[in-house]
């Protein structure tokens, strides 16, 4: 049972971080590889918001969601310069990833920093007994994830994204504000990030350079759902979860290897990713 | 002989000979070093140049320089054969492993490459640690090349710095001149032409993924041969530095440098391994002022980008 939960949490955790990275890659086509170092600020301002601050673990979510949309507004209005310049993006994003972890290495130092348990208490679902906190975060990932859902598929702002896209010239020709829609993708995604930092570090030790791992396991796992996919991300980082979760239980560390086989195997046979497009 | 090709001649005559007669001047380990440094990242970065050229963003360099000094180490250390018999099939080996996963990921293309390229890295990387045969001890010590001798007349050990110099100088003058010749050539033609436009190439009947896969071949052969250098040179290898920011390094030059000139990756290669040397002073904020540097560079020399000149 406890695999299959662990695998749960980290895959609905990967899910929120790739969803991000996905959308960002879809809408604004940016590779953005400072996607990580988003989600260490995250992880990290949780620990500054839970920890020194004591304030409500939602209370600390919906800050660093905010704090993590901001900073994201504020690296959307730097590559606009370089929009249409792969390569160039590549690097800035890399370079943008490397300050902000060096950066916060100097303010915050590099020991790992510990969070106190948000919510105490066991509870019994279906016969089996779960920590009530990693079933909090489930359902607030699932929230997350939903509501993003909602607001993409519903919403006018939803439609100009999704417009953007699937044609930037034809949503500019129906009078849509592409920078405006650019922007709004980075705060949405950074949040989302931003979120699944604060939401997991009260789970795990927090230290300012988790940000290059999660990135590997972003690309693994929008590899394997289909780059700018938005449930294709989800089901990419559940699968991505579970296989660690069970392997590490079961096999230890050659449990990359079989991540990284999936990602191959899933090449040969689809290469546009599970759920993507040709 | 036009003007261009003699401006190369003469690059490819003077700067050798500079470069030969450095060590009768100096004999500072420390130069020397800094020197072979620039030559190993001179090889990685000009051999690189050669599979982005084709337009195959290949950020994941470093697994195959991984996989030649692991050839190399294994080959030296398991089974003490000589560093000049495993030397070429360090190269080998990483230009296997490119034929087999350039084959595979070739079916997807630019960012996604660079994506998939990136995560070969860390696959590497992670097989090298996990794999008990690989990472017996972690740290693998590795012994110096064995000594040349000709019978008589020379006897080379390689004890100090100056013979080092030597053979990465004589790697460093034989890939540069074959990538030249390359991409002269009328494969070198193809590539650039595959990199401008694909659908066009195929059209008139070159078999893209073929051309692309060789361009990705011969630019991992050679980052073999760089790291089965690389290895009994600094006598010590760990998986631990061959890691995906690593390679994102290898290709940090090449924005410098510019793609679209032969000499660019070898400038930028030199500039960014001895630029470090220098901040040295500084050396806990030396991953900030770096990033720092990057992103002026990008930012202010618009067009270093460019793979085909406009």
């Amino acid at each position: 049972m406890d695999p299959l939960v662990n695998g749960v949490v980290m895959g609905l955790i990967y899910a929120l971080v790739a969803v991000g990275f996905s959308l960002i890659f879809g809408v604004a086509k940016v590779t953005f590889f400072a996607h990580g170092e988003v989600y260490m600020l995250g992880a990290v301002g949780g620990f500054y918001f839970l920890q020194r601050l004591g304030m409500p673990y939602g209370v600390g979510i919906i800050l660093g969601m905010l704090g993590t949309g901001i900073v994201g507004l504020l690296i959307e209005r730097l590559l606009r310069r370089l929009r249409g310049q792969d390569l160039a993006i590549v690097v800035v994003t890399i370079a943008l990833g490397m300050f902000i972890a060096n950066a916060a290495m100097h303010i915050v130092g590099h020991t790992p920093l510990a969070v106190p348990g948000q919510v105490p208490g066991m509870i019994s679902l279906f016969g089996a007994t779960l920590a009530l906190e990693r079933v909090v975060i489930v359902l607030a990932s699932v929230a997350i994830v939903l509501a993003l859902h909602f607001y993409i598929q519903r919403t006018k702002a939803g439609h100009a994204i999704r417009a953007v896209a699937q044609d930037r010239e034809g949503a500019l020709l129906q009078g849509i504000d592409i920078n405006r829609t650019t922007a709004t993708t980075f705060f949405i995604a950074c949040g989302a990030a931003g979120a699944a930092g604060v939401l997991l570090a009260p789970l795990y030790y927090v230290d300012v350079f988790l940000g290059s791992p999660a990135l590997i396991r972003t690309l693994i796992v929008v590899i394997l759902g289909g780059l700018g996919s938005f449930p294709g991300a989800i089901v990419g980082g559940l699968f991505l979860g579970l296989i660690e979760s069970f392997g590490y239980t079961y096999i230890g560390g050659l449990t990359h290897l079989i991540s990284f086989a999936a990602v191959i195997f899933l090449l040969i046979v689809r290469p546009q990713g599970l759920l993507g497009r040709e | 002989m036009n003007r261009h090709n003699l401006k190369n001649t003469i690059a490819f005559l003077i700067f050798p000979f500079i470069l030969l007669v450095i060590p009768g001047i100096t004999k500072d380990p420390y130069l020397l070093h800094i020197l072979i440094m620039v030559g190993i990242n001179v090889i990685l970065c000009a051999s690189l140049r050669l599979v982005i050229m084709a337009g195959v963003w290949n950020l994941g360099q470093i697994a195959f320089y991984a996989i030649g000094a692991y050839v190399v180490s294994l080959l030296m250390v398991y089974y003490g054969l000589s560093f000049w018999l495993v030397l070429p099939l360090a190269g080998i080996a990483a230009a296997v492993v490119a034929l087999g996963f350039g084959y595979l990921a070739m079916r997807v293309k630019g960012m996604y490459f660079v994506i998939l390229s990136l995560a070969f890295v860390e696959m590497i990387r992670l097989t090298i640690i996990n794999v008990p045969f690989l990472s017996r001890y972690h740290v693998l010590n590795v012994p110096p090349p064995n000594p040349i001798i000709f019978p008589g007349l020379l006897r080379v050990e390689f004890i100090s710095k100056v013979p080092y110099y030597y053979l990465i100088l004589a790697l460093v003058i034989i890939i540069l001149a074959v990538l030249y010749r390359i991409e002269r050539s009328r494969m070198g033609e193809i590539f650039k032409s595959i990199a401008a436009h694909e659908p066009l190439c195929q059209s008139i009947g070159i078999n893209t993924t073929k051309y692309t896969v060789l361009a990705f071949v011969i630019c991992s052969f050679f980052a073999g041969i760089a790291g089965g250098f690389y290895a009994p040179y600094l006598t010590l290898i760990a998986p631990r530095s061959f890691n995906m920011l690593a390679s994102v390094m290898i290709f940090v030059p090449l924005i410098v440098g510019g793609v679209g000139s032969f000499w660019g990756p070898v400038i930028g290669a030199t500039l960014l391994t001895v630029l470090p040397e220098i901040l040295r002073g500084a050396v806990i904020y030396e991953p900030m002022i770096f990033a720092v540097i990057l992103l002026l560079i990008v930012f202010f020399l618009p067009g270093a980008l460019q793979v085909c000149p406009e």
